[in-house]
Order: C-alpha cells, then sequence, then structure tokens
C-alpha cells in the first residue's frame, strides 16, 4: 500500500512524468504523506515553484523525512496553524503574502516549529528580521539538496537531544554537541573543519554529495569561489585517512569525480 | 573669485571711472554755467554803461575818474573802431589780496563823443573759483555717499536676492545620486531661480530615477535567476544521486556543476554589488580585522599550497577592530587574498601586511604594471582576467570600502609585484 502511494506521489510531483503541468494539488498530499510507513520527522516544505518543490521533496523524502507542502501563503498558514511540524523549510516570497509574516503567525500561537529560511531575497535585513521572528537558520537560494538536508538535521538535533546527541553509524559513533568522533571507542582527532566534513557526509548518508556542495559548507558562501577543489580534496582525503588509520571501514567513496558519497554499509 | 565679489568689482571699476570723468565733465560744466551766467551779468553791466556814457559823462577826465572809482571799469582809448565785443579771462593784480588773480573780462567797443574806445568790464574770479571748488567737492562727496552707499545696498541686496541659488548650489553639493530622498530645493519667488530649481529637480529626480530602476533591473535580474539556479542546483544534485550513473555521464554533469557554481556566484556577486550600491542596512559590529584575515588564510591554505605559493604575514597577531559589518569585511579580505593567488605566479609570494592604519596584500605576478583605473571596474575584460573568475571580486572589494570609507588602491610596488592596500582610517 505504501509503496502504491509513494509511487502516485511520484507520479504528481515529478512534473516531467505529467503532461499537464499544474501546480502540485498539495492539500493531496498529507494524507498520501501520513500514511508512508516510514519513520520520520515530519517536515513542512513551503515553496511556491513547483520544480523546485518536487527536488526537495524527492530528496528529503528518501532521507525518511516526511514532507507536506504548501505551496501558496494560506496553504502554509493554515497548516502550520493545524499541525505540528518538527521543521518548516520557508521560502519567503510566496503567492498571497510574505514569508515573513508567516513567522510572526507561528511567533503569536506558539508554535514550537524549528524554521529554516529559503529565500532568493538576500537582503541583509531580511535574513536579520527572519532570525528575530524566530527562525532558526537561513539558507539563501540557491542552495544544494545535501546542505538543506544537513541544516534540517543539525536542527532536528538541536531541538530534540539537548546535552547528548549521539549519532551512530557502524564503527563510527559521533557526539555532535560535544564535536567528538570515535571508531569503535577509539577516539578520533579531526579538525574543526573535517567534523563539520563529517556531520555534512553524515547527514547525507548514501548519497552523493558534489564537490561545490562541499565546498560551500566548508568555506560558507561569503566565501570567493575557486574553480580548483584543492580545499575539498585535501580535507576528504585527511578524513578519510583519519578514519582507516582508527580501523574503519572505507566509508568515504568518490564518485566519478562529482563529488563524495558516505556509505554505512561499504561492500569492501 | 565669487559671484558677488566679481560684480562688485565691475561695480566699483565703472563707479571710479565715472567719479573721475565724472568729477572733470561736473567741473567743466558747472564752470560753463558760471562763466555764462557772469558773461550775462557783464553783458548788462555793458548796456548800463553804454546809457551812463550817452547820458552822465561829458569829458575822458570822467572816464579816468570812472576807472579810479571803479577798477574794473577802463576805457582805453582806440584811433580806430576796436574789434567786436569778446570776453576773456586774464590775469590782474589785485591790491586786495595782493597778487595777481583771474578775471573774466568783456572787451566791447564803444563811442563817447564821437570817438572810439574800448570798454573793459571786469568781475574777479577769485571767489567764484572758490565756490565753483566747494561745488565740486560737495558734488564728490554726495557722489562718494552715493557710491558708497550703493556698494553697501549692492551687497546685501544681491545677498538676500541670491540667497535661493547658493541655497541651490548649497543642495547640489550635498546631492547624491544613489541618495533615496529625491531633492528638496527651497520654494524662492523670483522667477529665474523658480524655473532653475524646477529645471534642476526634473533632470536630478529624472536621473536618480533612471538610477533607481537600473539598480533595482539588476537586483531583480540577479534575484530572479536565483530559483531557476536553484532549481538547476537540486535537479542536478537528484540527477548524481541516480543509480547506475556511468562515467561518461558523470563526465557531462560535472562541468554542469561548475557553470552552475559559477553562476551561482555571478548572481549573488551582482546582489550583493547592487544592495552596496543601494547602500542598504548592512549592520554594524566590531570586528577584528586581524581575525578575519588570520581564518581567511586558514580557509585558503590548500590554495596556496596548491599553487605552491609562500606566504608572508606580518602583524595578524594583535587585534585590529573596525566597526563594520562581519559578512562584507569577510567578503573584502576574501576577495583581496583570493585574488592576489589567483594572480600569482607558481612558486611566488603571498605577502600580507596588516598595520593599524593599512592592509596590504602583495603577490608576485606579472613583470609589468596594471592599468590602475580599470582593474575596479566591474566585468573588467582583458587578457588578465583568468579563466573561473567572474571578474567582480575587485569592484566588490572597492564597493565595500566605499561604504565604510576605505581607500583600496593598486601599487606596482617592484618588478613583478603587485600590491592592493586599504586605507583603513
Amino acid at each position: 500500500m505504501g509503496l502504491l502511494l509513494k509511487k502516485s506521489f511520484a507520479e504528481k510531483i515529478e512534473p516531467w512524468k505529467e503532461r499537464d503541468r499544474t501546480r502540485i494539488n498539495a492539500a493531496t498530499l498529507p494524507v498520501l504523506f501520513i500514511s508512508l510507513s516510514a519513520p520520520g520527522m515530519k517536515l513542512l516544505l513551503v515553496e511556491d515553484e513547483p520544480e523546485l518543490l518536487a527536488s526537495v521533496v524527492s530528496y528529503l523524502q528518501a532521507q525518511h523525512y516526511v514532507c507536506e507542502v504548501a505551496t501558496t501563503y494560506d496553504q502554509a498558514q493554515e497548516k502550520m496553524l493545524l499541525h505540528d511540524y518538527e521543521c518548516i523549510v520557508l521560502d519567503l516570497t510566496l503567492p498571497g503574502g510574505d514569508g515573513l509574516d508567516l513567522l510572526r503567525e507561528l511567533q503569536r500561537h506558539q508554535k514550537a516549529a524549528g524554521v529554516i529560511i529559503t529565500s532568493a531575497r538576500a537582503a541583509v535585513d531580511d535574513r536579520i528580521t527572519g532570525l528575530e521572528l524566530g527562525a532558526d537558520d537561513y539558507l539563501p537560494k540557491p542552495f544544494y539538496l545535501p546542505e538543506l538536508s544537513a541544516r534540517i538535521a543539525a536542527l532536528v538535533r538541536r531541538r530534540h537531544y539537548q546535552g547528548t546527541n549521539l549519532l551512530q553509524v557502524g564503527l563510527l559513533s559521533v557526539d555532535v554537541s560535544a564535536r567528538r568522533a570515535s571508531v569503535a571507542a577509539q577516539p578520533l582527532t579531526l579538525t574543526r573543519t573535517e567534523f563539520d566534513l563529517l556531520l555534512l557526509l553524515l547527514a547525507n548518508q548514501g548519497r552523493v554529495i558534489t564537490k561545490g556542495a562541499i565546498a560551500e559548507h566548508l568555506s560558507g558562501d561569503v566565501a570567493e569561489q575557486f574553480d580548483t577543489y584543492e580545499k575539498v580534496y585535501a580535507h576528504v582525503k585527511n578524513l578519510k585517512r583519519k578514519l582507516t588509520e582508527a580501523g574503519a571501514p572505507n566509508y568515504i567513496r568518490m564518485v566519478y569525480g562529482l563529488g563524495y558519497r558516505f556509505d554505512p554499509n561499504p561492500a569492501t | 573669485m565669487r559671484l558677488l565679489a566679481r560684480t562688485t568689482v565691475f561695480f566699483l571699476l565703472y563707479a571710479s571711472v565715472v567719479a573721475v570723468a565724472g568729477t572733470f565733465v561736473y567741473y567743466e560744466f558747472i564752470r560753463k554755467i558760471y562763466y555764462v551766467y557772469v558773461d550775462r551779468t557783464l553783458s548788462r553791466r555793458k548796456l548800463r554803461v553804454e546809457n551812463d556814457l550817452r547820458l552822465y559823462l561829458r569829458t575822458p577826465a570822467d572816464l579816468t575818474f570812472w576807472h579810479q572809482l571803479d577798477h574794473n571799469v577802463e576805457f582805453v582809448p582806440l584811433t580806430a573802431p576796436g574789434p567786436p565785443a569778446a570776453f576773456s579771462v586774464r590775469m590782474m593784480y589785485n591790491q586786495l589780496v595782493g597778487k595777481a588773480v583771474p578775471y573774466r573780462q568783456l572787451a566791447a567797443p564803444v563811442q563817447f563823443q564821437g570817438r572810439p574806445y574800448r570798454l573793459e568790464l571786469r568781475t574777479t574770479m577769485l571767489e567764484s573759483q572758490e565756490l565753483l571748488a566747494r561745488i565740486v567737492q560737495a558734488g564728490a562727496l554726495l557722489f562718494g555717499v552715493l557710491l558708497v552707499g550703493l556698494l553697501v545696498l549692492q551687497h546685501f541686496l544681491t545677498r538676500r536676492l541670491w540667497a535661493p541659488f547658493y541655497q541651490t548650489l548649497g543642495e547640489l553639493q550635498r546631492y547624491k545620486l544613489d541618495q533615496h530622498q529625491p531633492l528638496s530645493l527651497a520654494p524662492t519667488r523670483i522667477p529665474e531661480f523658480k524655473e532653475l530649481n524646477s529645471a534642476l529637480s526634473r533632470v536630478l529626480n529624472r536621473n536618480q530615477r533612471i538610477y533607481h530602476r537600473q539598480k533595482e533591473f539588476t537586483e531583480n535580474a540577479a534575484h530572479e535567476l536565483q530559483t531557476p539556479l536553484a532549481i538547476l542546483r537540486t535537479k542536478l544534485d537528484m540527477l548524481v544521486q541516480v543509480p547506475g550513473l556511468t562515467e561518461e555521464q558523470a563526465g557531462h554533469i560535472e562541468p554542469l556543476l561548475d557553470v552552475t557554481q559559477r553562476l551561482t556566484h555571478l548572481s549573488r556577486s551582482l546582489l550583493l554589488l547592487a544592495h552596496l550600491d543601494q547602500q542598504l542596512f548592512f549592520p554594524s559590529e566590531t570586528v577584528d580585522l586581524a581575525a578575519v584575515i588570520r581564518t581567511q588564510l586558514g580557509q585558503l591554505r590548500e590554495q596556496l599550497e596548491a599553487a605552491n605559493l609562500t606566504l608572508v604575514a606580518e602583524g595578524l597577531a594583535p587585534t585590529l577592530t573596525v566597526a563594520a559589518n562581519r559578512s562584507l569585511i569577510e567578503i573584502l579580505v576574501s576577495n583581496l587574498l583570493s585574488n592576489a593567488i589567483r594572480h600569482n605566479v607558481p612558486g611566488g609570494e603571498l605577502r600580507v601586511l596588516l598595520t593599524p592604519d593599512e592592509l596590504t596584500v602583495q603577490n608576485t605576478g606579472r613583470p609589468h604594471a596594471l592599468p590602475a583605473d580599470q582593474l575596479f571596474v566591474r566585468f573588467r575584460p582583458g587578457p588578465e582576467r583568468p579563466p573561473g573568475s567572474v571578474g567582480l571580486g575587485l569592484a566588490i572589494a572597492r564597493q565595500i570600502c566605499d561604504t565604510y570609507g576605505f581607500l583600496l588602491s593598486y601599487h606596482y610596488d617592484a618588478p613583478g609585484r603587485h600590491s592592493m592596500r586599504v586605507r583603513i582610517h
């Protein structure tokens, strides 16, 4: 049943399979998602651009999140007030209103959802107003999906596991709040950058993270970008070396020079 | 020379010419009038003398006697009838003042007892000359008072009348094309200034509108790019997840990723420039410049190693705080350092020198100076631009410096050594 629903969703959500390029009928989506058996955090994705929404939903869904979508201001308002979400990914420019007003609405109703603003509006005061209005993070468009996934993961962790926040993947265990990692109880000495890189990889297990995404994650979007990825290569190399030296299997694989994938169950 | 001073100078020049020439003309004029008056008096006296000659005088001794009584009447016997009556000025000894003084004289032919005489009637010009001098003096004084009064009047009047002009001038000097409020010029009743102000307002507000529209256009264009870019990026992110991706397919995807990255960087740079141009609000905080440089250098370590560059850093240990927006300062430092790495030569050197007043980023590079005026131009063309650079880094750096009143300049220090300097204070 779940599989069937998933398939019908995929047909709905992937417009290249759809002759008639209408907007996603968001009203029918929640039922579909809730009935998915995947045990996951419930997210609300507020975004008016169907293609973008399709990619985000598809990516996050594979990360075992339960995604509901809203494509207009009114839909978003209705959903965020009716239901409780772990995290709301909020676009600011919406048909029917300003995303910042939705934040005010959330504050007024004391809804305890984590909010990540994704906006094409890069104005600094938008960012500040957003964060002042209780948003937890601000991710300017265009963003990388692994980055969004990592931000959501970080937000969920922050909101749920105060103090102890342990990630266990195979032999690798990571204490996120203490910023410590170990392989089979043997502690790893990772630099700040290597730890950030590890978190990005862990938040996107089994997915290919492109070099660009890693570079932006490590440098931030203010840094002047080079066409070369020396930084990415160097840090991935160091992290891999430290993991294998501590006896971990070869978790991090390069994918045809495009990027890297963290495989929790490496074949060899 | 200011407008008012200039008019005053011309006014004074004209006034002094008129004063000098005027005094002579005035003097001559008064003298003429006076002579006419004196001559008329002399003519009347001549009529009376002719009358007396006919009625009361009998012998030539009477004539001599008359002259003795009145020195200003004299009869000179002639052998033949004299020339017609004529006026003249002559010097004669005056007993009262004891020296020769000018006299006005009327010499006219008369007949006395059938014999020709020349009658000379005189009147002294001594008092009249003094009077003339006094009149001219009084005239000059009047003229002087008039002149001074006019000057003072002109000074205050022009100052008052030109006040709207100077106000407009002040407004124009303060005017910036990128300011947000429209130009407001003080209202005036003088039609010329009214027209000037309205013409200026029209032109400037129009320029401002065009300028803002252009800025808005840049911002909107960059803004509108973000969503398609976001779709492109996320679709590529999805594409690389596809199971069974072949190496050939990956080879096609990789350049797409790079190009998307570059487009993103380009549109973000354009947005940032548009925001800097519009002087949007960038919240200020206390930023430790030295720490920012240290962090950015740390970020670029791999880049330095890859290009085999030697880093020489000085003055980064003490804190050096500036009041600015942290992101902007980070971008400024990052752009300068990246620039110095991009344009370096393999095995070259990157020098970063921070003093309390100045940040110098020096790199080894081409053995000739670069055109300083073109370096900070947006989308700078030319062979200097390395592949991968969007050509906005230095333009952004300059704009950030402008925002905070820093001075960014390029120097060709020594053969093959280029440096960018930021004067902080």
